[in-house]
């Protein structure tokens, strides 16, 4: 049975074992008012920032226009490289909920020249 | 060989015993998950079919492993029941597409070899992205 002593310090448990409780120490660690507003309004602001960032993140992936038609490279490497690139985004796509802009080609000049 | 080790080793080759398959099946069908190994594995019977019909007996896989990486692998029996595979790994360089093959060889395609490669691969987006995505690779709308 538990039971409470008259300064409040010292309780049965209901194992019958009795146990001491260090109040000063429990009361160090209870936070006052203003702490606790303090860190509501700490996690307020870190949940309107992450919003943020979110949203900001969204009005770019909207920006880039995900549904402009594609135009494939001609050039084969150019070609292989960008259905890659489409592969990939698509991927992403299905993983985030996200398309996201279409990649654009690489133009890449080197091929043949050196030789 | 413990469990851990079976599981990297399963991991790393892509091989798994007959239990862990069923129980990948069993948990996948629990959880509806889908890894990104399922959807290579799906992607890859798409890719296996690009390069017209597999022979019988044989085994082909091809897909995109990154933006840059496409991978070929076939597995077969020779004439004396012999298991073979090969793999080649085609990279995708500015210079051109660098093919790695069993040995290793390495050599830059050329020709109809690298017109037909880029084909696939534009196909392979192509019907992947229809077949399995469900969505218009044109446009990237998604089909109703």
């Amino acid at each position: 049975m538990e039971s409470i002593n008259r300064e409040g310090t010292r309780f049965d448990n209901t194992a019958g074992e009795t146990v001491q409780i260090d109040l000063h120490a429990a009361s160090r660690n209870i936070l006052s008012m203003d702490e606790m507003r303090a860190a509501r309004a700490r996690q307020q602001f870190s949940a309107l920032t992450q919003e943020a960032f979110r949203a900001v993140k969204l009005i770019e992936i909207e920006k880039a226009d995900p549904e402009a038609p594609v135009t494939f490279p001609t050039d084969p490497v150019e070609l292989s490289h960008f259905s890659g690139q489409m592969m990939e985004r698509i991927r992403t796509q299905h993983k985030n909920g996200h398309l996201g802009a279409a990649p654009t080609p690489i133009k890449w000049e080197t091929r043949g020249k050196a030789a | 060989m413990s469990g851990l080790l079976k599981k990297v080793a399963s991991l790393i080759t892509g091989n798994e015993s007959r239990d862990d398959a069923k129980t990948r099946a069993t948990t996948a069908l629990i959880t509806t998950e889908i890894t990104d190994r399922d959807l290579l594995r799906q992607e890859s019977k798409i890719g296996a079919t690009l390069f017209g019909p597999v022979p019988k007996g044989r085994n082909r896989e091809f897909f995109c492993l990154d933006e840059s990486t496409w991978i070929w692998h076939e597995e077969w029996r020779d004439e004396k029941n012999i298991e073979r595979q090969t793999t080649v790994r085609y990279e995708i360089h500015p210079k051109g597409v660098l093919k790695v093959s069993d040995g290793p060889r390495y050599q830059f395609i050329e020709g109809d070899e690298l017109a037909n490669f880029a084909q696939a691969t534009r196909l392979y987006y192509e019907e992947t992205s229809k077949k399995i995505y469900m969505r218009d690779p044109h446009t990237g709308l998604k089909f109703a």
